[in-house]
């Protein structure tokens, strides 16, 4: 099978199972599960910069941290907040924050960007750790959860079902949409400007404005992540924008396989899996996490979806 | 503003610009010459403070931690560039990426379950336990002295070895254009295990030359690994001459950000990076870009 459908198929396979989860499983899982799903949006998001723009951030977790404080200062204190007025204002808000730190860094190239995204990063972690705004070191709560309210209709999230299959919709869309940008004229715009600069130029596009367009998409979408996980725990903290959270997310989107939709959301959540396993059995678990990782290297360099798409084609090789 | 205070401070700079020099010269020489981004570099450093630490704890000398971790370094480079970084080339170098984050995980963990999770203090070699007076009111502890001139025969030593020798020669045709320098006769497996360990045994070497200074705790090499890649962005990527000023740049930025904005310091550091980065995407000088 060629990689596309291999990718296709996996995020069908994903997809469904997604929608299953709530038939599975309940309480505790649930929850593990919602935190696994937004960890698997986060990484298609960044994996859309990474693989088809080739930009290599390690500041999306500003995008996302951004996101759940905008959210946190615009809840009210004292009834849910309405997702439909919410999520536009921290969405729009990251989108705008990836539009400034996409304007300034996408001059850059290489390893340059990928510190540029980083000390962007880390000036708003120290903006919210160190100046007093959104609670400090201490970060900031948020009393309710927020609901989908229209006029005439009223949906509550607060039960962790009715959450999770709210997030998983969301990531969903997410996935979709990521997916359809890949495969549409503005994606292969994107691999041609990543690939050959001057030939794509020569074609009248301009390569920096579609690297911004994509960071700004990708941004919104890592802001739309931030406002579901501060809607799960009903906390903000300036952790959430630490580098070592960027960090994470680029190692999941590098795991799953950056080329494809399927495999940043893969490589997600067989991290998190192996780390919830990992950790009821020892409390040493990182080094196990390490391991897992160099392994995973040393055997699928590119990761593991392109790996999977390689092994099935030459065994259809061996076949014929 | 008495004189000697900015005179402390400003050898306080040089000092951390020195150690912050010898951790990123290794770096940017495996970037700038292997392509090699190696975030566990940071986790090497904190292992030399470690190292330090056991030393003197079971062998009651700081000196022998030195030739020590010249040792230890050379060895765990080369481990790592033979078992590790050798099966990866050609491959993505988003996976080197990978694979050293794969490293801080073990490495870190690794010191948790031998050192537990307690910051350790080490004493100042007795030999070197005094100040050195500058006034009635400022004196300057002589160890950090002997950081400095560690440091300075150091970047004396580099500059001289890529400047004079035919393994410099070599070093720098690598770094301008790796595949001429290969198709001139430049022996790209030898140089790639030779940098390799070299880089790593001056991250070691660092720490624990840092280790009295600083205390040691887990993930202190988080923040100097980030610092170094301001370090040789500031400068350059592939460029030692260029990391020596960033370093220097940065220990300014560090020592006196801390005096006179002391919530600010780190915000400071990332904003005179964009700054430069904005003014030169190509860094200071001009590096080799990959």
């Amino acid at each position: 099978m060629s990689q596309d459908r291999v990718d296709a198929s996996l995020l069908i396979l994903l997809a469904v199972a997604a929608l299953l989860v709530p038939f599975v499983w309940s309480g505790y899982e649930i929850k593990l599960a919602t935190t696994i799903t937004i960890q698997a949006g986060l990484a298609i998001a960044l994996g859309f910069v990474v693989g088809p723009a080739g930009l290599i951030s390690l500041g999306h977790a500003a995008f996302y941290g951004v996101a759940a404080y905008l959210f946190a200062m615009v809840a009210a204190e004292s009834e849910p907040a309405n997702v439909f007025t919410t999520a536009p204002i921290a969405i729009l808000g990251a989108a705008a924050l990836a539009a400034v730190v996409g304007a300034v860094s996408i001059r850059s190239r290489g390893l340059y960007f990928i510190l540029m995204t980083l000390a962007f990063g880390q000036l708003g972690y120290h903006f919210f750790h160190d100046t007093g705004i959104g609670g400090s070191a201490d970060g900031t709560y948020i009393n309710f959860r927020p609901e989908l309210r229209l006029p005439g209709l009223a949906i509550s999230l607060d039960k962790a079902a009715s959450f999770y299959q709210f997030v998983s919709v969301v990531v969903l869309a997410v996935a979709a949409l990521a997916w359809w940008l890949r495969r549409s004229a503005f994606g292969s715009i994107l691999v041609a400007a990543r690939d050959n600069e001057t030939r794509t130029r020569a074609f009248g596009y301009s390569p920096y404005l579609i690297r911004l367009v994509a960071f700004v998409i990708s941004g919104a979408m890592a802001g739309a992540m931030g406002y579901l996980t501060a809607a799960q725990h009903g906390f903000v903290a300036p952790q959430m924008l630490a580098w070592q959270n960027s960090a994470t997310v680029l190692v999941t989107v590098l795991i799953g396989g950056k080329d494809t939709t399927s495999g940043p959301a893969l490589g997600a959540i067989l991290l998190l899996l192996a780390e919830e396993v990992l950790q009821r059995t020892t409390e040493h678990w990182l080094i196990g996490v390490g391991l897992i990782i160099v392994a995973l290297v040393i055997t699928a360099p590119n990761g593991i979806v392109p790996y999977l798409a390689q092994a099935l084609r030459s065994k259809r090789v061996q076949h014929a | 503003m008495s004189p000697f205070f900015f005179f402390v401070q400003l050898l306080n700079a040089v000092q951390y610009g020195l150690i912050l020099y010898l951790v990123a010269s290794g770096l940017t020489l495996l970037l700038g010459i292997m392509g090699v981004i190696n975030l566990a570099h940071g986790a090497f450093y904190m292992v030399g403070a470690y190292m330090a630490f056991a030393v003197v704890q079971h062998l009651a000398s700081f000196w022998l931690a030195l030739p020590l971790a010249i040792v230890l370094g050379l060895a765990l480079g080369a481990l790592l560039e033979r078992f590790l970084l050798s099966r990866l080339e050609g491959a993505d170098h988003l996976s080197q990426v990978l694979l050293s984050f794969g490293l801080i995980l073990i490495i870190n963990e690794g010191q948790r379950i031998i050192f537990g999770n307690d910051p350790h203090g080490i004493d100042v070699p007795p030999a070197l336990n005094f100040s050195i007076p500058l006034s009635d009111t400022f004196a300057y502890p002589a160890y950090r002295l002997f950081v400095c001139a560690i440091g300075i025969a150091f970047a004396v030593g580099v500059s001289l070895v890529m400047a004079r020798t035919r393994i410099g020669m070599m070093l720098r045709a690598s770094a301008e254009n790796r595949p001429m320098a290969r198709a001139l006769g430049v022996n790209a497996k030898r140089m790639y295990l030779g940098v390799t360990a070299a880089g790593i045994a001056c991250a070691v070497l660092a720490g624990v030359i840092a280790a009295p200074i600083a205390s040691v705790y887990p993930g202190m090499g988080d923040q100097v690994l980030i610092q170094s890649f301001v370090v040789i962005v500031l400068g350059g990527i592939g460029s030692l001459p260029g990391a020596l000023v960033g370093a220097m740049l940065l220990g300014l930025v560090d020592a006196f950000g801390k005096q006179f904005f002391p919530n600010f310091a780190a915000f400071l550091v990332y904003a005179a990076m964009i700054a430069v980065l904005i003014a030169r995407p190509q860094g200071l000088f001009r590096g080799t870009g990959t």
